[in-house]
């Protein structure tokens, strides 16, 4: 009973106007930060904090969370009107959402993306409020060895991301965790394949990488048809009605959704496996499930909702961690907890200990922002897509110019603008010869959190760091996940033959 | 106020005035309106990034310039210091550094240290902290002297072979004699904190502010400090040299490592700046980081500040590269390097 009044009182430590416009005042901010390609999250974060100084705990971690927990909201709707994921997370949903709006469909994606976001930002929460009391044993079961085979999860989706065949999935992620080799590693302590470059001493960039990979091909594509993106037809034209149909779908997944969600908040709780990771394996996870997945890459409803419900609800479950041991669960979260230590405020269990119910009013302001964001977007989608009616020869400039300073402005360094480019033939490449650049990401972006831990696992654990409970549990998993076409084969055989 | 006593005061003013150095007047006239660089190796947030920010207000009020906060953490905090040294000898960029982690680069030819502090102007520290050893609740021994004795290794987070965790566990290890197995490739030290608090690790050597954030609760337990005087956070945590009976050569090594711990949290500008606009520099930063209502702020924040001037971090410097000879320098690559690995 004790738990539920900390519920409503968080609830309504919530629900004060001054709070509520502050998270009116920074929902627009993060959208924006969302949307524009090239400005992550984290940017938003870092210029929002030192706002936050004089200001009441609760309304400063507001006005910081609020923002950061809408980010991939807005940048969904670039990845599905334009092709060009808004922050590299939202790629995953390029590969069915830009299909979509290209089909005259961008209305339909647009409202399932904004409402698997919002719900699965809200799915996220009410993880996190349901484990609340019990954060500390739940982190605890999330070592080195779980973020292996969570890691090593995300590699066996390689193949069944892929737009193209499954070996041409396995080359381009072979080419990402080659990519994701170069640099300082911790490890040793010495620089890989650096070729003696102060840039290439830190590695490649996830944001060069992943603009470079899926803006440059459609702009190329955009400038050389001269058309618009979607066909400049009165049936395209996208409605209110087009875009409440994407907001149904969700409800007629529910499955779906809440796998792609519990997808997204368990990566969130394991630090370490990465953000980008987790819309990649809710895609992956879908296209292996779906009773259609001959639709994937070509414009498939499911491979909108799974990546975009997983997004959101990675949030809820990094402020796990954050919470309980002052252990941030994604980059995001590293500045939040900042901000908390800005405020005079230590997260820990005696943080939770303390201060439940601002635990608890931090999740209602995580779900309240979710809410909002998706609303307010549902409201604009068909102004905002209105963007895929303009010509190719004007909008693909336009983009250009936002990719390029939106590359800029993520580290200020202008060898990441030469690699957007360098990537972006790349990109172009891949695309044309049909492999897969999601594959090529997600390789990228796992290939650390491999090496890392199964480093410190050998070295904890030895060679039988795999017999922990819940490493066999996530084995298990990896093994129905990749049996599942098998089985399901199976199944289909004996029903047939049964009938 | 009388004719006369207007008089003298002016006439005292003018003479005061009159009193500092021309070069100092001209440094200050230098900066104003000038953009002046700031970078840290730490991420957003951060504690170097905490520090940095906090300083920045205060920084542009006394001097008048505008300050471009640059946040650049790659090759091991390498780059940021390549950066300032590289940067144009004007004394419009600065580095608040990863002491320990740019001195190693630098001790230890690690590739990709293109620097060299011995040339670089140290302007002040901000911040530079004992450490501690702690052990976590599930560690095989409860003590540290029941690890010396017992015959098992026992398992250390760090992040990598030269960041300054590693560093002080290593010599540390080496000093006291003490069994132990690295485990690195932790993304940062929230990360090894909380591996140590699941029992991934047996222990780890942390900052006092860190070690009294972390073992709140009896969650990691403080051991030993690993300097001559105890800490003043800990003030019932013996000092390795009262912990253990230490010899000279035990004594070289901890004081070894606690040179790299002197530098800590330093602010330094690159090579071949004018002495005029050094001096003012590191007037500056010495009336910000010692003022009572900065550091009453900085302590709120959990970020303590314990000031030391360009004198204090240059012997230290000097310590650390100049108390080595060939076969030092070939030991302390062994122990850094390569002895718990």
């Amino acid at each position: 009973m004790e738990y539920f009044s900390l519920l409503s009182d968080g609830f309504l430590r919530v629900m004060r106007p001054d709070l509520l416009l502050i998270m009116l005042a920074a929902i627009p901010f993060g959208l924006i930060f969302g949307l524009v390609p090239g400005l992550s999250g984290l940017t938003a974060l870092a210029i929002l904090l030192p706002f936050i100084y004089g200001m009441q705990p609760l309304p400063g971690l507001a006005l910081l969370l609020s923002a950061h927990a809408v980010i991939y909201t807005g940048g969904s709707v670039s990845a599905i009107i334009l092709g060009i994921p808004g922050s590299p997370p939202n790629a995953a949903t390029v590969l069915d959402g830009f299909p979509m709006a290209r089909q005259g469909r961008g209305g339909e994606a647009m409202g399932a993306a904004l409402a698997s976001s919002g719900l699965g930002g809200i799915f996220g929460v009410l993880v996190l409020v349901a484990i609340l009391p019990i954060l500390e044993p739940i982190v605890l079961l999330f070592g080195s060895p779980e973020t292996f085979f969570l890691a090593l999860m995300g590699v066996a989706f390689i193949a069944v991301v892929g737009e193209g065949p499954m070996q041409k999935g396995l080359i381009a992620g072979a080419l990402g965790i080659f990519l994701a080799l170069f640099g300082y590693q911790s490890v040793t302590g010495v620089p890989r394949f650096w070729l003696g470059s102060d840039y290439l001493l830190d590695g490649f960039r996830i944001i060069p990488l992943a603009l470079g990979l899926f803006a440059i091909p459609e702009l190329i594509a955009l400038s050389a048809k001269g058309r618009s993106v979607a066909h400049d037809s009165d049936e395209s034209r996208i409605t209110f009605a087009q875009v409440m149909e994407g907001v149904r779908q969700v409800f007629r997944h529910p499955l779906l959704f809440f796998k792609s969600s519990a997808i997204g908040a368990v990566v969130g709780v394991v630090p370490g496996v990465g953000g980008e990771t987790s819309p990649f394996v809710a895609y992956a996870a879908a296209k292996q499930t779906s009773k259609h997945p001959e639709l994937f890459g070509k414009g498939s409803i499911e491979g909108v909702i799974a990546p975009e419900s997983s997004n959101n609800a990675k949030e809820g479950g990094a402020l796990v961690p954050t919470l309980a041991f002052g252990i941030p669960g994604s980059t995001g979260m590293a500045l939040l907890l900042g901000g908390f230590l800005i405020l005079g405020l230590e997260p820990g269990p005696e943080f939770l200990k303390e201060h439940m119910d601002l635990g608890v009013g931090l999740a209602m302001v995580v779900a309240i922002s979710n809410l909002l964001a998706a609303a307010v977007m549902i409201l604009l989608a068909r102004y905002i897509a209105q963007i895929t009616h303009l010509k190719g020869h004007i909008l693909a400039p336009l983009l250009l110019a936002i990719v390029v300073l939106g590359t800029f402005a993520s580290k200020q360094n202008p060898l990441d603008v030469v690699y957007v480019f360098i990537f972006g033939a790349l990109g172009y490449a891949l695309k044309e010869l049909n492999y897969s650049r999601a594959a090529l990401i997600l390789g990228f972006v796992l290939t650390n959190a491999i090496e890392s831990s199964l480093h410190i696992s050998l070295r904890s654990y030895g060679w039988s760091f795999w017999l922990r409970p819940v490493s066999l549990i996530i084995i298990a998993l990896l093994a129905l996940g990749i049996l599942w076409p098998v089985i399901k084969r199976r199944l289909g055989a004996r029903k047939g033959g049964a009938s | 106020m009388n004719i006369r006593t207007t008089f003298c005061a002016l006439a005292f003013g003018a003479a005061a005035l009159a009193a500092v150095p021309a070069s100092a007047q001209d440094a200050a006239a230098f900066y104003k309106g000038k953009t002046l660089t700031f970078i840290t190796p730490g991420s957003p947030g951060g504690g170097y990034d905490t520090y940095m920010r906090s300083i920045i207000p205060d920084l542009e009020k006394k001097t008048g310039v505008t300050v471009v906060p640059v946040n650049d953490g790659g090759g091991g905090h390498r780059l940021a210091v390549n950066k300032t040294y590289a940067a144009k000898p004007d004394g419009l960029t600065i580095l608040l550094a990863d002491g320990e982690a740019t001195l190693v680069g630098q001790l230890l030819d690690v590739p990709g240290s293109r620097y060299d502090l011995l040339k670089m102007n140290w302007i002040a520290r901000a911040n530079g902290e004992k450490r501690l050893f702690l052990f976590t609740k599930k560690s095989p021994y409860k003590t540290i002297k029941a690890a010396k004795d017992g015959g098992k290794a026992f398992k250390v987070g760090a992040v990598g072979k030269t960041d300054s965790v590693a560093l002080a566990s290593t010599l540390a290890a080496h000093a006291l004699g003490l069994n132990i197995k690295m485990v690195i490739g932790y993304k940062g030290s929230r990360e090894f904190v909380r591996a140590a608090i699941q029992g991934e690790v047996d222990a780890i050597a942390l900052s006092e502010s860190s070690s009294k954030r972390f073992s709140k609760g009896g969650r990691l337990i403080p051991q030993v400090t690993l300097a001559r005087e105890r800490s003043e956070l800990f003030p019932k945590i013996p000092t390795a040299f009262e912990a253990f009976k230490i010899d000279k050569e035990a004594a070289f090594w901890l004081d070894f490592n606690s040179a790299f711990a002197d530098v800590g949290r330093a602010i330094v500008t690159g090579p071949k700046v004018p002495a005029d606009r050094l001096a003012y520099l590191r007037k500056v930063f010495g009336e910000i980081l010692t003022d009572k209502g900065f550091q009453a702020e900085m302590a709120k924040k959990r970020r303590p500040i314990s000031y030391a001037d360009h004198t204090t971090l240059e012997k230290a410097v000097n310590t650390v590269f100049g108390a080595l000879d060939a076969e030092r320098k070939k030991q302390v690559r062994n122990i850094i390097l390569e002895k718990y690995y």
